[in-house]
């Protein structure tokens, strides 16, 4: 895909508007208004805790914990699918979230730490999360099985003895499973070796080239974002310090992985949110 | 800590038990069958051999006390009625849940806390598997369910093991204090000591799955929950003993 090519005029997949989460005393995601072209890759980067992981946490709706959804959160994040499927995220519960299964179905996210069930098998891995969105089980079983393929994962592998690269492809292949129309991927190329990497790099550039998915990935190597990403976007303690197509940010890409990290200017009161698209009965 | 700290963490603690219970209820209609007979399985047949042994012993114990302080009064013929009596409305649900807290208790709070540590619990929100139906639900019901069937058992190898002790100590004929425990127990004993074995098990089970759910940075911080769930059920068995007591006695009579 051209990272160059031009925007297709529909609504962007996510709108964030608005969007503040104080975390502690010294640091506060701040992003006042950001949006994610549809069917483009956007390439989240920055330094460690600059916030990245954080945003992506919320696009995902994986952040807080079991008990409770984050205390001290605050703003709107607007997802569009592009089928009338139009949420404001933000605004539903973990069981509104359950109910729609836009988590795993729509929405795939491929975590640092991959959060892979150790009593099962690699099949099994994917199957489980399959199984229980509706899909019959041998259908799950064959597209478990097409997926470790992918990735290059033997089946009979047991899950404990793996090593830190295939966990990364079985943590991939189990969110690739359900084909979502949106990927979320937290650093899922860090610590493989070359040949794996070159590997999963072609892959998900293949994957990312589909203009009918929306990928956004968080990561510090420059060969995932001359590989996949059309747009990026610059974190830094927790604001955007700047964002545009690639070709526009090639400047202080270059200058990012020279070790030169665009820094956010100090926060203002965030812009009125623009009118917010109409939220879907559920 | 001050107080004020105190009451509100109480309070924090108090809120995440009920959010356990009243997740595992709502979830109990989507619960698969076979997960709850998986999880029972594992909570009370594993622990049947322990609970078992030590009520047997239990069962002795008491009998062999109550004997000697019985001697006294000339009155050892009493020996069946009041060791049936006390296992059944007090020592069984109590032992029994101790034991529980320990094993159950410990082994939800660790195996749960493995999985929120280890990135599963985030992992499966992340792919809309249903937690409570998958992890909260089949544990709590089957600890519960477990606690009490458990209790049951502690009942009968209590009364064997007085019994065996009439027979070789005091020599009261087995059939003679089986005929002496079962005249001496009413319908309400069992209620009452049952009812206090279920409560006991919300207690184990709710902390037992709130500590292992709750955030973790380490395995060390795993380490501190899981030994709190075993503390913390089995100073809230003891407290709540007598509550239960008074409140089933203002009941039943």
């Amino acid at each position: 895909m051209s990272a160059a090519a031009p925007t297709n005029g529909a609504h962007p997949t996510y709108a964030v508007r608005g969007l503040t989460w104080r975390l502690g005393p010294d640091f506060t995601l701040d992003v006042p208004s950001l949006d994610l072209p549809a069917g483009r890759t956007t390439a989240l980067l920055g330094r460690s805790a600059s916030g990245k992981s954080t945003l992506l946490s919320l696009l995902g709706r994986v952040e807080g914990s079991y008990f409770e959804r984050a205390p001290d959160l605050s703003g709107e994040v607007w997802l569009d699918l592009g089928d009338a499927e139009r949420v404001e995220l933000l605004a539903l519960s973990e069981r509104d979230l359950l109910r729609r299964r836009l988590r795993g179905p729509r929405l795939g996210f491929v975590f640092q730490r991959e959060g892979l069930f150790p009593g099962l098998s690699p099949v099994d891995n994917i199957v489980w999360p399959l199984t229980a969105s509706g899909i019959k089980r041998a259908e799950a079983t064959d597209r478990a099985r097409a997926m470790l393929g992918r990735v290059g994962l033997p089946e009979s592998r047991v899950v404990a003895t793996l090593s830190g690269g295939e966990r990364k492809r079985l943590g991939l292949a189990r969110a690739l499973a359900f084909d979502p129309g949106v990927l979320l991927l937290d650093e899922p190329l860090t610590g493989l070796d070359p040949e794996a990497l070159g590997g999963l790099l072609e892959l998900l550039a293949e994957l990312t080239a589909d203009p009918a998915r929306t990928t956004v990935i968080v990561t510090h190597q420059r060969e995932d974002v001359e590989r996949l990403a059309d747009h990026v976007v610059f974190m830094d303690r927790g604001r955007v310090a700047a964002e545009g197509t690639r070709d526009a940010m090639a400047e202080r890409l270059a200058r990012f992985f020279l070790g030169e990290v665009p820094s956010a200017s100090p926060p203002t009161s965030p812009p009125p949110p623009p009118s917010p698209p109409s939220q879907d009965a559920p | 800590m001050n107080p004020g700290a105190g009451v509100a963490a109480f309070g924090r603690e108090a809120r995440l038990l009920g959010a356990v219970l009243g997740r595992a209820t709502r979830a109990l209609p989507r619960m698969r069958p076979s997960d709850y007979v998986e999880q029972l399985g594992r909570v009370a047949l594993s622990a049947l051999p322990l609970v078992g042994i030590a009520a047997l012993f239990a069962g002795m114990v008491i009998a062999l006390q109550t004997s000697l302080q019985l001697a006294r009064l000339g009155m050892e013929h009493m020996v069946a009625d009041i060791v049936s009596v006390s296992l059944v409305r007090e020592l069984a649900p109590i032992f029994t849940a101790l034991l529980m807290a320990g094993k159950a208790g410990a082994g939800l709070a660790s195996e749960l806390g493995m999985v929120t540590l280890s990135g599963q619990a985030q992992a499966m929100r992340a792919m809309s598997l249903d937690i409570d139906r998958e992890l909260v639900a089949p544990r709590v019901w089957a600890c519960i369910t477990g606690t009490v069937l458990l209790t049951i058992a502690a009942i009968l190898l209590g009364l064997i093991g007085g019994m065996i002790l009439g027979a070789a100590k005091l020599g009261i004929s087995p059939v003679h204090y089986l005929n002496r425990a079962v005249d001496a127990l009413a319908p309400v004993d069992f209620a009452c000591g049952l009812l206090k074995a279920a409560g006991f098990g919300v207690i184990i089970a709710s902390l037992g799955v709130s500590f292992g759910l709750k955030d973790k940075a380490d395995a060390g911080v795993l380490g501190r929950h899981t030994m709190s769930a075993v503390v913390v059920a089995s100073f809230l068995v003891l407290v709540s003993d007598h509550v239960f007591t008074t409140l089933i006695v203002a009941t039943l009579g």
